[in-house]
């Protein structure tokens, strides 16, 4: 009896990290027993594709949502990014310099890898000027971040639709369409998407960042009691500037992503994606009050919410229109479950 | 071998002109061991398996080609399995690539955008699964083949906005001012049909567009309604006319005119769907350009069926079919007819 009850204790201490990776396996289990075709290689290829730019925007917003702030922005801005790298891309192919672009013999006009970069570069670099802004206002103003996100959320999208007068842009760099679409062959059936490398490495950066830098550190001593964290000397509105701008910038790297898979960049992507993304990051046992959580937590909420989003999909019995709402109970589910063992383990 | 060559040939046509009904009809009359809807020898058919999905469930429009599909799809003997875009480019793109990995004799989808679904038709293609493309291009029409599209079934947009539009200007004497409020600046339908307007609205130098030109209201009836209501106060003079790109906006805007000094205005829109029609006859709208969602679908159920029953090579299909819809008013005297056709319980328009 004595011996269990260190195991028990254990078991309690990591509940809210354990329910996530539970929620992930149960789903896993659930579409695999009573869907036809889930359990397979090509449907791992689809969730792990597919998850990319959820997992590059949860990212970001873990950060946000460490120190207890909230950014409303990121869908926007991601739209902005791809319709910003969309309508530079095009302007290089119709009247861009030679140095961005270039008419080859037979008269066709090819980006030069400059500008590739450039069409690259400037979204996420105005995706980190949203965030500072972002950041700074908060800071300044003492308003909710939810409030000041929000207005930037409606000037993200408007400077989204005037950039692209309702367009589409279909013209980007190769490595968009390539990383989010291709991979590479392991074996005969199992193709692994080059997205997984962009996104670990993005992701790896932020684990590595939130856990063995000071500003990590201060991250989760921000969220966790700011007043107390001020008191200690950490410049708590650095830190959520800080924040935000990871955020805008991750935001901004899934936009470029996200258009690399869809083929085209426009206005209306990504309608989805910062419920998505937060839910992600919830799901993942990331606390919406600050200083709990990370980047391993997003990493499973955010492959549990894609399994939960394909595997829905090879269910044949559920009615079409009841689909979403079927989607939102399981959710729901899984979120109260892990608020239930948060609470076993405060308790 | 000639009898099956010109039944094909009778088909094409029947298409083109929207008479896929009739042409089934025909077609199973005609017998014959190789017929298309015919059973085989031992009196079984094989139900065959299509996937089907469209824009949203969310609109009319759509909600109306699922019903189609089912509808027809048993008619048929085909089993339709629909996947719902849900108006979210990402979502229909990830339903497309589970799509990939299953097993269908065809699968017909109506893409949100142009190039978005392509990786995932390629795949299709290299299962050699036919894929039909409904009413927004899933690739531009020189590489549909290429790509894996054996066929294009649209209707005429920019038609319906010069139908639409052409009515209004005969109403209103071809002078005035006139409304005019999009979908989605972004969809090829609100593109086509503004098109179709402006191209009608360059014969009348009289009339003049308040607001200086279209409104888009993303297909969002609320919207469509705030911006209309804002564009009747714009202006003391009466307005003569209105053109919305689809019904709903177009009866939800009409509200807005009770009381005001622009009651008895010309309102044309496009669509020409239950909702529509009834507008029509109850005098709520003036007219309406059929946007044909069951023949759309129906004509898409019938060539698939033929595809796959029938072993049809891709070369034998035409790149592209048209589906034509009529202005429905209370002059051109179709409107109950077209009701008919386009109740749920039949989908034949």
């Amino acid at each position: 009896m004595f011996e269990q009850f260190p195991i028990r204790m254990n078991l309690r201490t990591h509940a809210r990290a354990l329910a996530p990776l539970a929620t992930l396996f149960a789903l896993v289990i659930f579409f695999s027993i009573f869907t036809s075709g889930f359990f397979d290689l090509y449907t791992l290829n689809s969730v792990l594709k597919q998850a990319s730019t959820r997992a590059l925007v949860a990212t970001g917003l873990t950060f946000v949502l460490l120190c207890c702030e909230i950014d409303l922005s990121v869908a926007l801005v991601a739209t902005l990014a791809g319709c910003q790298m969309g309508v530079l891309y095009k302007w290089m192919l119709d009247t861009g310099p030679a140095i961005l672009s270039v008419t080859g013999p037979d008269g066709s006009i090819t980006v030069t890898l400059v500008g590739a970069v450039l069409a690259l570069l400037l979204p996420v670099l105005t995706g980190v000027l949203i965030g500072v802004i972002n950041g700074l206002l908060t800071v300044w103003s003492r308003l909710p971040s939810f409030i000041i996100t929000l207005a930037m959320m409606e000037i993200a999208r408007g400077l989204a639709s005037y950039l692209t007068k309702g367009a589409q842009y279909p013209d980007m760099p190769g490595v968009l369409p390539a990383s989010a679409n291709e991979g590479i062959l392991i074996g005969a059936d199992f193709e692994l998407p080059y997205s997984v490398f962009v996104v670990g490495t993005i992701m790896l950066a932020a684990h590595f960042v939130l856990i063995y830098t000071r500003f990590g550190r201060y991250v989760y001593m921000t969220g966790g009691n700011r007043e107390a964290a001020r008191l200690a000397g950490v410049r708590t509105g650095f830190v959520v500037v800080g924040c935000l701008a990871i955020c805008g910038m991750t935001a901004s790297l899934g936009g470029l992503m996200n258009a690399g898979w869809i083929n085209s960049a426009g206005i209306n992507q990504n309608l989805n994606l910062l419920l998505e993304a937060i839910a992600c990051v919830v799901l993942g046992g990331t606390s919406l009050f600050g200083g709990e959580g990370g980047i391993k937590n997003t990493l499973i909420g955010v492959l549990a919410f894609t399994v939960l989003d394909v595997g829905l999909g090879y269910v044949t019995w559920v009615d079409e229109f009841l689909r979403r709402s079927v989607m939102g109970l399981v959710l729901l589910s899984a979120l109260l479950l892990n608020g239930q063992l948060a609470k076993i383990r405060q308790n | 071998m000639a009898d099956k060559a010109d039944r094909r040939e009778f088909l094409k046509k029947s298409v083109l002109m929207g008479l896929g009904p009739l042409a089934l009809a025909s077609l199973a009359g005609c017998g014959g061991k190789d017929s298309a809807v015919a059973a085989p020898a031992d009196g079984k058919r094989r139900k065959l398996r299509a996937a089907m999905g469209n824009g949203g469930l969310q609109s009319t429009w759509c909600t109306l080609g699922k019903t189609t599909a089912e509808l027809w799809g048993e008619l048929l003997d085909v089993e339709v399995t629909w996947f719902d875009g849900a108006f979210n480019l990402e979502k229909q793109r990830s339903e497309m690539e589970r799509l990939a990995n299953q097993d269908w004799d065809f699968v017909a989808v109506q893409a949100q955008q142009i190039d978005a679904l392509e990786p995932a038709v390629r795949k299709l293609k290299r299962r050699n699964i036919p894929v039909i493309s409904m009413d927004t291009h899933l690739v531009a029409l020189d590489r549909m083949r290429e790509v894996g599209v054996w066929l294009q079934i649209e209707p005429d947009q920019e038609y319906m906005g010069r139908t639409s539009t052409k009515y209004l200007m005969d109403k209103i004497g071809g002078r005035g001012k006139v409304i005019h409020i999009g979908g989605a600046s972004g969809h090829s339908g609100g593109q086509g049909r503004r098109a179709g307007f402006e191209k009608i609205l360059s014969e009348y130098p009289d009339v003049e567009v308040v607001g200086g030109g279209v409104r888009w209201c993303d297909w969002e009836k609320e919207k469509a309604r705030a911006t209309f209501a804002a564009l009747l106060n714009q202006t003391q003079e009466k307005i003569a006319g209105a053109f919305f790109h689809n019904d709903d906006m177009a009866i939800a805007s009409v509200e807005a005119l009770k009381g005001s000094r622009h009651e008895g205005m010309v309102i044309t829109a496009v669509d020409g769907q239950k909702e529509g029609l009834t507008a029509v006859i109850d005098g709520r709208i003036h007219a309406t350009t059929v946007n044909p969602a069951c023949l759309i679908h129906m004509n898409t159920l019938v060539i698939g069926q033929f595809i796959a029953r029938n072993g049809e090579k891709v070369e034998d299909l035409p790149l592209r079919v048209v589906t034509p819809g009529p202005l429905v008013s209370l002059e051109t005297g179709n409107a109950e007819a077209m009701l008919y056709m386009a109740d749920p319980s039949r989908c034949l328009v």
